[in-house]
């Protein structure tokens, strides 16, 4: 299993969709965390709800289409010749794919939490030096 | 159940009764055979005609609704995964990932089938030197050829080494000196003592290449047997060869008159006729001929291609 979600992975990463679901997934939450934050820590926001909702929204997309990306990777595959040679070298991609999709999940939520926890960094450095 | 390769060694794989449908289609209906260990055996028949689903069920990838089905001593389905490690299969299929590159995707395979690092290198190694792919170690599988694909997916196969390699349509794709090569690297894996099951529409490749033939129509097995054996049958039928200075329309005129002897084809200012296999029916051909003004320079018994057996024989199937 390890092995076949390595190589899921490096064909993801290889992929076009794949490197954009990722950018999607890493850094559009994070960039927009940052942004609220230090929004907030400077000026007044009476947009602040506003940003919010945009940001879980993202996040929500980027998980979606990380988990759809993944699951377009195995399911394309099922039924080609692809699969026919990994079902005989004993690996069944069905329940790979579910397993990939939970990974993907973490994953997006991990880089989610730390643009959060880098843009509480930037927010509190930057609170620091307007009060200085 | 008849049974392929007699005197030959235990069988690699034997089929009993094998039937499976996908939904209202039969595509195999009451499949029997045999293949012994250590033959390299041809597959062949129509397109529709089940070999592919034949292949499929017994590289463990489908499960027959009703038979038996034993590989290397192992009971399909529920000894596949014992089997697994014994088999490499090549789908008819493409089967590559675009996005690795060769060496990547040959040291996947290798360690799916639990290879450790230093044997999974070595494993990676020596298919791509056995199958002439070295030079593409670390090509990306998007940019090779259909040729080149195959030669990849022939390594992948062997990549665990395994006893009994399952090869659909291998030579698929592949130029005539790629042909040449596949045939030199599946007779010189024969005699390493690796079961070959092989299924081709080239059907010449397969007359040079096979010891034992199974031919599958409809669903059906219609023959199987030696490859020698199938060329015997048609020992009760001579084919001849006629050439001539002048006169080839006349003779053309002599053979459709005769009472026994068939025009079979016109080959390159040449006439090829069938007739039953009797020395005094073919003299009096051949008198006949020069009789009639034929001026004869050649009058010689050929033997018929497998692919001629082969129509002949799925003819008298239907």
């Amino acid at each position: 299993m390890t092995t076949y979600v390595q190589m899921l992975l490096v064909r993801w990463f290889r992929r076009p969709w794949g490197a954009g679901a990722l950018w999607a997934m890493a850094i559009v939450p994070g960039v927009i965390t940052a942004v609220i934050q230090i929004h907030d820590a400077t000026v007044a926001n009476p947009l602040g709800f506003r940003l919010e909702t945009i940001l879980y929204s993202t996040t929500a997309l980027a998980v979606g289409l990380v988990a759809f990306s993944l699951f377009v990777l195995v399911e394309e595959e099922k039924s080609d010749g692809r699969g026919r040679a990994l079902r005989v070298a004993g690996v069944d991609g069905a329940p790979l794919a579910a397993a990939m999709v939970i990974f993907g999940c973490l994953i997006s939520t991990a880089f989610t939490v730390l643009g959060i926890g880098a843009s509480a960094v930037v927010t509190t450095a930057v609170g620091g030096v307007s009060a200085a | 159940m008849s049974t392929i390769g007699k005197g030959g060694g235990d069988p690699a794989l034997r089929l009993r009764d094998v039937e499976i449908r996908f939904g209202a289609i039969r595509a195999l209906s009451d499949i029997s055979l045999t293949v012994p260990e250590g033959s390299l055996c041809g597959l062949v028949g129509p397109n529709g005609a089940g070999k592919t689903t034949t292949l499929r069920i017994i590289a463990t990838d489908l499960v027959a609704d009703f038979g038996e089905v034993e590989v290397l001593g192992c009971s399909l389905p529920r000894e596949a995964t014992k089997l697994r490690p014994s088999i490499g299969y090549m789908p008819e299929t493409a089967a590559v990932y675009a996005e690795l590159t060769l060496a990547e995707y040959l040291s996947f395979f290798a360690a799916f089938h639990a290879l450790r690092r230093e044997a999974r290198e070595r494993a990676v190694e020596t298919a791509m030197e056995l199958v002439r792919i070295r030079h593409m170690a670390d090509r990306r599988l998007e940019g090779l050829s259909r040729g080149e694909q195959q030669r990849v997916l022939l390594a992948r196969a062997l990549i665990h080494d395994p006893r009994l390699l399952i090869l659909d349509e291998p030579a698929s794709g592949l130029d005539p000196q790629g042909r040449v090569e596949l045939r030199e690297l599946l007779r010189l894996l024969n005699e390493r003592g690796k079961t070959v099951l092989i299924s081709s529409h080239i059907l010449s490749d397969l007359e040079d290449l096979c010891t034992h033939i199974v031919l599958i129509d409809r669903g059906r097995v219609v023959f199987q047997g030696r490859q020698s054996e199938i060329m015997e049958r048609n020992l009760n039928r001579y084919r001849i060869r006629i050439e001539a200075l002048e006169g080839l329309e006349a003779a053309e005129q002599i053979i459709a008159a005769h009472r026994r002897a068939q025009l079979v084809e016109h080959d390159r200012g040449a006439l090829v006729a069938a007739m039953p296999a009797d020395p005094a029916m073919a003299h009096e051909l051949l008198q006949s001929l020069i009789d009639g003004g034929v001026a004869v320079t050649n009058f010689a018994r050929t033997s018929a291609s497998l692919e001629e057996i082969y129509l002949r024989l799925l003819e008298v199937d239907e």
